[in-house]
């Protein structure tokens, strides 16, 4: 259908190397659209039209559609005629005739298809020709594909059988038919019926079929592969395994956190396989002899001399077989205490949901670990189950406790804070034990620090701080203990920070801190605690000022899960003696309590009643955008949750210091002060979808109250409290709000499920390089750096940055005491010279970028600053500037003693006090904070993107219902929550909420703010119209339009009547410009043509009813504007609805700070980086919006990912498979049939480098600790076979070689293969060459591609074993 | 006898106010004082059950880097403390709690151990100390002359008497 040039040019663009998929595709479809647009076939000039689906399996050539073919039609209707004739009745439908396309004609077509349009079909000419598309024969899979199932007596088949069987027997009636000569009409039909046999043979689902009624419909091929439990995501992905268990979870606070108590049932069941070795012999010997049944046994042994047979251990001699092992077997031996398991619970949302454990072998029947673990796992213990896993190579072992273990991931990679901490109980404890008035003698704090180790530690018990009148320890010291025991112990704690229960000093008075009245504020020096007790904040989780933070930062994993351990076993053993329980007396609300609660309520009721009288009587403004209705809906609301949070408030003010609720609320172990409210004073107002109660009967929520009544009872307000018990009224409407919570989180998993799988299979295969660059499996840059500071978001000491240079200091100050011989002071502007000098050493410079050095020289400037003033206010000099009588690079450079000498020696002592910077602390301030920094940098090889799309997953799992939020101002709601998200991350074009905020050019004047706002919004002529009437006059008829001009100067709006005329004009009414004629001051009259008599009429009704919709003015797609105040006199607009360009070109807004909310405008309007960076502030606002933190880094890679093709792609099936090429991948993710059917006709192909791809076909990927390759220099003499003699010298070169420069030489023996290598480096994959059997012939390696890829590990164990086939050098 | 080596400070103070934000701790008490030679304010918290303090009581109060009597066994002790890693008033609270040698602390009602912990500047010249006792804090706020024997991160016994 082309012409020989098109074809030239498009074959052309087709042939360009390096094109990717998507283009190509892009370029076919245009040959298909040209291909579209001609009417005659430039070879047979036959005609070329529509070929559509008629009915099921019918296609149908509408040959003459076009009117030109008119010839051509009447030349085919003509020779039907003589098919008219035989059978008259076929007369009225002949002309309806088209050509059908059978299966036969197909075929025929397709196989006249040349070659060269083959390709430009995008088809493959040799292997996938069009007709090898059509069926010639059926396949038939062998029985174990299809078994049949024998029951007594009878066998059921498979449906693939059944429907093969049905196709044998059509075909055999059609033969029968053909050879006895059955009418064409039967067999015509019983070829349909074939056709669709087979059609469903395949797939079951052949559109217009009609469904099988009855029983299930049959599964064809397609079923078998699509879906969950389909073959890609059922099997291939996912995989059944050996070696796993699973069993109820309860917890254990006396397990380390790295460990888990397996029950001996378990442990009896998986094994490991360990080698015999000389020096586990006798080890496993005895394990022999204990056989299957006994615990620290054994189930099969495996012996080298046969050629690894698995003998059974249950039966034959055991104690033969133990004496017969030799070194070189392998035992199976039974799961033992300190094995390495992997432990998991779905949903495995995020990498921490399967951690390595060290197991332990108990008694019982379940898994149990420490409750500071349930964080991760997001696991309690009310009957979930957990599974584990068995690694069964040492390899995979040191794997996995390196990357997978506990004690290294006790921090998210989500944002860098802690995610496993002392939960609940723990807390309580040390909150408890850290209050100010708990002492001990000397019997009992020995006693309490003994329940926190196992009697294998030195304690070295410090001074008793009261000593007269008796010797008193305080709870403080014991937690100080618990962190550093003895004085060899390194751990030197620094921390200070305020508590959740800091009261804020009054404003005015001075009062340090420190001195919180409620001891809410927590110093730790040198692991002692100064002041401050314990809660949440400090020992729980998710928060980076907690001490296990601090600990794990400074002192490593170890230390840090120590602490966690010891208070852990504190806790179970002192809060057995101390009890804590919670018992009716605690939620019983005192007198004082009553009655500030009933006041509070009674106060509430009454200002409901006067704002609803205020309303009825119109006296209420109403709020921007808002009615009278939502506004007082806005004030009650705002009141009524107001109750809650006083009576909450009460209530922590008025129980006693040793209420159980009152506790768990203050320390953050459970609970909060709402919960506490509702059970002791008010359970308050409930809430459904953000709005009060809504009624349930006519205009009112029950029959109980009168109709449109808004009194907080009538609308769902509980004024009880659970203690007191709900009216009737009261339990319904909170049984409301349950019920809505209760499917609002089913709805959410579900939802958040699907979100994470998409995000995850977007961004699996993102892994960050060693050049730094974040690239895809096909090498595709994502990005330079990753974040643009190439930091990892998991080893951040801050938020967002490296080191806290802060607490770094004053760490360095607590733990470097200052030598009292030679203190070396020094000088503030000696600080600034030595940081220079310090820094500009090699290490500094090569590790370091400048932007954090520069906030390194910042922090030290300001410490010199601080020094310098200090000194000031002690009245000596400050030497904040370098002294004239001082050269800086000369000898004369003092320390402060010197300088000081003749000083007030109060006043230096006093400044010592306070800050005293010493050259060794200050050098070794800068080595602690460069050991961080690198500490910091990513890894290459993480896998970045799976990070990302987990991090951002992870969370949406936790949003709750909450999904309004107030832009600023009420009434302008953004939709926030998971479907947020959900918009921001499919790129939908249609967003709930478009929202446009403008700066404007004068923003502290309400009044031309007012002016813009008017600018924008759309007015509509029915707005500004005082009336609009019809005249009919014997010459002529129109409409007559008196416009409102004092409405219009009310509005502000710059509005002349020509604009309103050529805006009616303009409509979409259809008015001719010359049909509207404006009579000064105020009229318009549109004039009606008369076409027709008597449509004149209708026309006018119809014009008269659409004129007031004409937007005069504005944009259209604008709903509305709300002028927003934020705070401190300025405004800004806020505008709902599309159309960022035309409110950009506003005058009076700042087009270059006005941005949109919705990306997919963003992108239209201001180009593909603004769309980038609207999705990552969009989607830290939604997750800030619901209190969760993320690391930028990992929204900005999302951003990258849904922009890096130059245009928004969506995390959806269609964005997915435009962003990758691997058809398999794309299988395995969504439409698995369609996408396996599109890669059969264009005859792709699958590099299998993806991280989906790999795992489909068990291969190792290339991401993480599979990302290195070895290569090998195979220059040096390829020829050079291996001998007996030399294999010892093989060895020993591999290891002299290593040393230096990894060059070790593998080549097959296959001459051939070596001439290739002999060229330079061969790429190539180890297995494969070793299994010449398996492999393609040497001669078809890759040539282009030339180094040699090995898997390390198996390289000198493989080398040795197939010596045969390998020559070394 | 040579008291002045272990005295780092010592004054007398009438107690201003008890409590003034409200008791909040059964136990413990947080008193204000006022020094009467130093011109001194002096914030404690005391164990009220072992030694109730009133409003416009008086006591003596003394800060002391160890118990020792004599400062010659004062040295000899810190010189083998050292050695085991203990400071200098780390080890010397054990004889006083056996009861075996005559100190300080039996001269006064009411003997804290602690440790300094932070000099502040907030106003002007006068200088604030920060004393924690196993978390019962001390502030004392005063001239900087008056505190010069004070060192930061040190270990100090407090010893009231009436």
């Amino acid at each position: 259908m082309l012409t020989d040039t098109d074809k030239i040019s498009f074959m052309k663009r087709l042939r360009t190397k390096g094109i990717d998929n998507l283009r190509t595709q892009s370029i076919i479809k245009s040959v298909v659209a040209n291909c579209k647009k001609v009417t005659y076939c430039m070879h047979c000039k036959g005609t070329n039209g529509v070929v559509k689906k008629a009915g099921p399996l019918k296609i149908v050539h509408e040959k003459f559609r076009q009117k030109r073919t008119a010839v051509e039609h009447m030349e085919f209707l003509n020779k039907l005629d003589a098919a008219v004739v035989d059978s008259p009745e076929l007369k009225n439908v002949v002309k309806k005739a088209q050509e059908e396309l059978t299966p036969l004609r197909v075929f025929q077509l397709f196989q006249r298809i040349p070659d060269e349009d083959c390709e430009l079909m995008g088809l493959d000419k040799n292997n996938g020709r069009p007709e090898h598309l059509l069926w010639t024969a059926v396949p038939v899979p062998p029985c174990c594909i299809r078994p049949s199932v024998a029951q007594e007596e009878k066998s059921n088949e498979d449906d693939l059988t059944v429907k093969l069987t049905e196709i044998i027997f059509i075909n055999s009636l059609i033969e029968s038919g053909i050879k006895k000569g059955a009418s064409v009409g039967n067999i015509m039909e019983q070829w349909d019926f074939l056709s669709l046999a087979i059609a469903m043979y395949i797939s079951s689902e052949v559109p217009g079929v009609p469904v099988q009624i009855s029983g299930k419909p049959i599964r064809g091929f397609t079923q078998r592969l699509k879906g969950k439990q389909g073959r890609f995501r059922g099997n291939l992905s996912g995989k059944r395994v050996d070696f796993s268990g699973r069993t109820v979870i309860s917890p254990d606070p006396n397990m380390g956190i790295d460990e888990v108590a397996i029950p001996q049932l378990v442990a009896k069941v998986l094994t490991f396989p360990e080698v015999v070795t000389a020096f586990n012999i006798e080890k496993l010997r005895k394990l022999v002899v204990n056989g299957p049944s006994v615990h620290p046994g054994a189930n099969y042994v495996q012996k080298l001399m046969d050629n690894g047979l698995k003998r059974f251990l249950k039966f034959g001699n055991r104690r033969d077989i133990a004496n017969e092992l030799e070194i070189g077997d392998i035992v199976e031996r039974h799961l033992d205490d300190g094995d390495i398991v992997l432990f998991n619970r779905q949903p495995s949302l995020h990498r921490l949901s399967i951690m390595s454990h060290r197991a332990r072998v108990k008694p019982w029947r379940t898994f149990r670990f420490n409750e500071c673990v349930c964080t991760p796992y997001n696991a309690d213990f009310d009957g979930d189950e957990m599974n584990i896993h068995l690694p069964q190579t040492q390899e995979a072992r040191a794997e996995a406790t390196i990357l997978m273990g506990v004690k290294n991931n006790l921090v998210t990679p989500r944002n860098g804070e802690p995610i496993i901490g002392a939960t609940q109980d723990f807390i309580t404890t040390a909150f408890l034990i850290t209050q100010k008035d708990k002492f001990y003698t000397r019997a009992e704090v020995t006693q309490i620090i003994s329940y926190c180790f196992d009697a294998n530690v030195h304690i070295d018990l410090p001074g008793p701080c009261i000593l007269r009148p008796m010797c008193l320890w305080s709870g403080k010291q014991i937690i100080g203990l618990l962190m550093k025991p003895n004085h060899k112990s390194p751990v030197s704690v620094g921390l200070e920070t305020k508590t959740k229960s800091y009261s804020k000093p009054t404003p005015g008075s001075n009062r340090p801190p420190d001195l919180c009245p409620n001891d809410g504020y927590l110093v730790i020096i040198n692991s002692e605690i100064m002041c401050g007790a314990l809660d949440k904040s400090i020992v729980g989780d998710g928060k980076k000022k907690s001490i296990f933070f601090v600990v794990l930062h400074d002192y490593g994993t170890r230390e840090a899960a120590e602490i966690m351990n010891r208070l852990a076993k504190l806790s179970a053993r002192w809060s057995c003696n101390q009890g804590f329980s919670i018992g009716i007396s605690d939620v019983t609300p005192g007198a004082i309590l009553r009655e500030k609660k009933d006041i509070i309520i009674e106060s509430a009721y009454k200002k409901c009643n006067e704002l609803i009288l205020e309303s009825s009587q119109g006296k209420l403004e109403n709020l921007p955008g808002c009615d009278d209705d939502q506004t007082l809906e806005s004030h009650l609301s705002g009141v009524l949750s107001r109750v809650r949070d006083d009576a909450g408030n009460i209530c922590m003010q008025e129980l006693g210091r040793h209420n159980a609720p009152y506790i768990m609320a203050t320390c953050g172990s459970k609970g909060s002060t709402i919960n506490v409210c509702q059970m002791v004073a008010c359970v308050g107002q409930q809430i459904v979808s953000g709005s009060r109660i809504g009624d349930g009967f006519t205009d009112r929520s029950l029959p109980h109250f009168p109709k449109f009544s808004k009194i907080p009872a009538a609308k769902g307000f509980v004024q009880n409290s659970f203690f007191t018990g709900l009216s009737p009224p009261e339990f319904l409407f909170h049984a409301v709000s349950g019920r809505v919570g209760l499917v609002d989180t089913a709805v959410k998993t579900a939802e958040t499920g699907y979100m994470q799988r998409r995000l995850m299979k977007a961004l699996e295969d993102l892994s960050v390089n060693y050049d730094t660059s974040v690239r895809n499996s096909t090498n595709g840059v994502v990005q330079f750096v990753y974040g643009d500071d190439g930091l990892d978001p998991s080893e951040l000491e801050g938020d967002g940055y490296p080191v806290e240079f802060e607490s770094n200091w004053s760490h360095i100050e607590q733990t470097i005491p200052v030598n009292r011989q030679n203190p070396e002071s020094v000088p503030p502007f000696l600080i600034r010279k030595m940081c220079v000098d310090i820094s500009s050493i090699d290490k500094f410079k090569k590790n370091c970028t400048k932007s954090w050095l520069d906030s390194l020289y910042l922090f030290c400037d300001g410490l010199s600053n601080k020094l310098a003033k200090l000194r000031a206010a002690f009245g000596l000099p400050s030497y904040n500037e370098l002294p004239e009588i001082m050269d800086l690079d000369g000898e004369n450079v003092h320390y402060l003693e010197t300088i000081d000498a003749q000083g007030d020696p109060a006043s230096v002592k006093s400044v010592h006090n306070i800050l005293q910077v010493t050259r060794l602390r200050l050098e070794r301030f800068f080595e602690t904070c460069l050991l961080k920094y690198t500490k910091s940098k990513i890894e290459p090889g993480t896998a970045v993107g799976a990070l990302g799309a987990q991090s951002i997953g992870e969370p949406g799992t936790q949003m709750t219902l909450k999904t309004f939020h107030f832009a600023g101002v009420a009434s302008m709601n953004v939709t926030l929550g998971v479907p947020r998200i959900k918009e921001i991350i499919n790129a939908s074009s249609n967003i709930s909420t478009p929202i446009i905020t403008a700066k404007l050019v004068s923003d502290n004047n309400v009044q031309s703010a007012r002016i813009v706002k008017g600018r924008v919004e759309s007015c509509l002529l029915g707005d500004i119209a005082e009336c609009i009437e019809e005249v009919y006059r014997p010459s002529q008829c129109y409409l007559g339009i008196k416009i409102d001009l004092k409405t219009l100067e009310k509005l502000q709006l710059e509005l002349t009547l020509d604009q309103i005329a050529s805006a009616i004009s303009r409509s979409k009414l259809k008015i001719e410009d010359r049909n509207v004629r404006i009579y000064y001051p105020d009229r318009l009259r549109v004039f009606v043509v008369k076409k027709d008599q008597e449509l004149l009429h209708y026309n006018m009704q119809n014009y008269k009813r659409l004129l007031p919709k004409v937007v005069v003015n504005g944009y259209p797609q604008i709903v509305r504007s709300v002028i927003s105040d934020s705070g401190n006199g300025t405004y800004n607009l806020v505008v709902e609805g599309y159309g960022l360009k035309d409110v950009m070109n506003t005058d009076g807004v700042i087009g270059t700070k006005t941005a949109s909310n919705h990306v997919m405008e963003m992108q239209k309007v201001l180009g593909i980086e603004a769309a980038r960076q609207t999705i990552i502030n969009e989607i830290q606002y939604t997750m800030e919006s619901h209190g969760m933190s993320i690391d930028p880094r990992h929204m900005m890679l999302l951003g990258d990912v849904m922009t890096y093709k130059g245009e928004v792609l969506g995390i959806t099936r269609f964005g997915i498979a435009k962003m990758k090429d691997s058809v398999m991948m794309l299988a395995s993710f969504e439409k698995t049939t369609d996408h396996l059917f599109d890669a059969a006709i264009y005859g792709k192909r699958d590099s299998v480098e993806g991280v989906s791809e790999r795992i489909i076909m068990g291969t190792q990927m290339s991401i993480g600790t599979g990302m290195f390759k070895l290569l090998v220099d195979d220059n040096i003499n390829p020829k050079h076979s291996i001998t007996e003699s030399n294999k010892i010298k093989a060895q020993k070169t591999d290891v002299d070689d290593y040393k230096e420069n990894v060059n070790i030489l593998v080549t097959a023996e296959s001459d051939e293969f070596n001439a290739d290598m002999t060229a330079n480096l061969v790429e190539y994959d180890l297995d494969t060459l070793l299994k010449p059997s398996s492999s393609q012939k040497p001669g078809t390696f890759d040539k282009t591609n030339k180094k040699l890829r090995f898997k390390p590990r198996t390289l000198l164990f493989d080398i040795e074993e197939n010596q045969t086939q390998l020559s070394v050098k | 006898m040579d008291k002045k080596d272990n005295m780092l400070f010592s004054d007398f103070f009438s107690v201003k106010d008890v409590d003034k934000d409200g008791k909040k701790f059964d136990r413990v008490s947080r008193i204000g004082a006022r020094s009467e030679n130093y011109d001194m304010e002096l914030t404690l918290d005391v164990n009220c059950e072992l030694y109730p303090l009133d409003h416009g009581d008086r006591f003596s109060l003394v800060l002391a880097s160890s118990l020792n009597l004599n400062s010659a066994s004062a040295a000899s002790g810190q010189q083998s403390n050292l050695d085991s890693g203990f400071g200098k008033a780390d080890a010397n609270w054990r004889t006083v709690v056996g009861g075996t040698e005559r100190s300080l602390a039996d001269e006064y009602d009411y003997v804290m151990y602690g440790r300094i912990y932070r000099f502040d500047d907030t106003t002007g010249s006068k200088v604030s100390v920060f004393i924690s006792f196993g978390g019962l804090l001390m502030c004392l706020e005063g001239e900087s002359h008056h505190l010069q024997n004070l060192t930061v991160s040190e270990n100090v016994y407090l010893l009231l008497k009436r």
